[in-house]
């Protein structure tokens, strides 16, 4: 399945074939065109529902997330494949600085983060494919909302994101959506949420002790 | 964009779903507390139309009649088996006014009186800039509790408590009769004998003003609120202009 035909899949129905890992079959003009066009759509998509003026989207980036993101569906199918093959197949860094454009761009199939790390749990709870997702969970905390023991791993940085008020409103929908506390030691979610929540009683009443407590 | 998708409604709200009896090949099967919707391929304009429709819940279809929420990997259940029809034909077509302003000035034997009660108000009027200007950024949570329906020249309602905060008349809604706060109506009739009275279904909304003239919305003039429903009417009304 190539790239373009991963990500479609991906967005429409939620299942997707993969091959071994790092046989990528993109190459041709052709092929690179295709997964450029399902990229671009999908984004547009996306910011049909984005909460105020989306940042520029950063094909580059979303390029990268989505290779990436395919490789670690197939390693997650492909358990013969060796863990310093899965190493340095995921570990390739992001070509861009994180911004709010990178952040917006890498979660186009970032967003499905969680899922990838439920499925890693699922064969083994300390499979690497799940400490390396672990990882990325990390490295892109808009992407991660609601997948647990992120930061029992280690800290996670909001900052190349935060001062976008339509990826933070993103980043507290998910939070709310996902009841995930642990997102709420960082005072600018705090006051995000604080903003979100407004005076709407029932909300008031479901986070209340935690905008009180301002931590978890 | 093409794969076999469900979507279910309450039941209670199949009329939302009559926005969509145009559309060709959408075959419908009443389950109890669901309606559930089905189709063979989905566009973009479909999709929009879904995601717009109150109460709506929608699926990929799977293998086997598999059902997976949307943004969700995992099937949930199967699509439920039945005597499926047509949309169009499952819906049994009234001829109500067809706009929010179509049935103003309608009298009805009804007075609208200052009110010493205090309610919470449930549907807001407001005007089209300020709900589009409010509604594409704000809190997908705040979003949920909302549908809104747009009248020619921008006269807006948005129904859900507590309202969006933002400049208009707030409502009192009782179980669609909804009359601006402080005030109530007169005789104090139950609001099913107002229905009769107004002679409304139980589905649409009866928007009173102070004067006690009031419009029907039909349950099918809602939206669900959405970004993309907010935009996709902009996008509509900047074309009608």
């Amino acid at each position: 399945m190539s790239l373009a035909a991963f990500l479609e899949s991906l967005w429409s129905e939620g299942r997707v074939r993969v091959g071994p890992p790092s046989q990528r079959p993109e190459g041709t003009l052709d092929e690179e065109q295709a997964i450029r066009s399902v990229l671009e759509e999908g984004e547009r998509v996306a910011r049909r529902d984005f909460p105020g003026e989306a940042p520029l989207f950063s094909l580059t980036a979303a390029r990268w997330a989505a290779d990436s993101f395919r490789e670690a569906c197939a390693f997650l199918i492909h358990r013969d494949a060796g863990q310093e093959q899965l190493e340095q197949t995921l570990r390739r860094p992001c070509p861009d600085m994180t911004s709010p454009s990178i952040c917006y761009s890498v979660d186009l199939t970032f967003r499905y983060l969680p899922d990838l790390v439920r499925m890693a749990r699922a064969v083994s709870p300390n499979d690497p494919l799940g400490v390396e997702a672990l990882r990325w969970c990390r490295e892109w905390p808009l992407s991660s909302v609601g997948v647990s023991g992120v930061l029992e791993t280690g800290a996670i940085d909001i900052s190349a994101f935060a001062g976008h008020p339509g990826l933070m409103t993103v980043y507290v929908d998910r939070i709310i959506e996902r009841k995930d506390t642990s997102r709420l030691r960082d005072p600018r979610v705090i006051e995000a949420l604080r903003r979100t929540v407004g005076a709407d009683p029932l909300l008031t009443s479901a986070w209340e002790k935690h905008l009180s407590a301002g931590t978890t | 964009m093409s794969a076999r998708w469900a979507a279910r409604v309450p039941l209670s709200q199949a009329a939302a779903a009559a926005r969509l009896r145009l559309v060709p090949r959408i075959r419908v099967l009443a389950v109890d507390p669901w309606l559930w919707l089905r189709g063979e391929t989905l566009d973009e304009s479909l999709d929009l139309q879904l995601r717009s429709t109150p109460g709506v819940e929608r699926f990929v279809l799977g293998d086997d009649d598999l059902l997976t929420p949307v943004d969700r990997r995992v099937p949930v259940g199967r699509l439920p088996e039945g005597t499926w029809q047509p949309l169009a034909d499952w819906l049994t077509v009234e001829l109500p006014p067809s706009r929010l302003a179509g049935q103003c000035d309608t009298r009805v034997p009804l007075r609208i009186v200052r009110s010493p009660d205090v309610r919470e108000a449930g549907l807001l009027l407001t005007t089209w800039d300020a709900w589009h200007a409010y509604g594409i950024s704000a809190p997908q949570v705040r979003l949920d509790a909302w549908m809104f329906a747009v009248a020619d020249g921008g006269r807006t309602v948005v129904r859900g408590s507590p309202p969006p905060p933002i400049p208009g008349i707030a409502h009192v809604d009782m179980q669609g009769i909804a009359v601006p706060c402080g005030w109530h109506w007169a005789p104090p009739l139950d609001t099913a004998t107002v229905r009769t009275l107004l002679g409304i279904d139980a589905t649409s909304v009866a928007l009173f003003d102070t004067e006690g003239t009031w419009e029907r919305i039909g349950a099918d003039q809602f939206v669900r609120a959405s970004r993309s429903a907010l935009r996709a009417t902009e996008e509509a009304m900047r074309q009608e202009r």
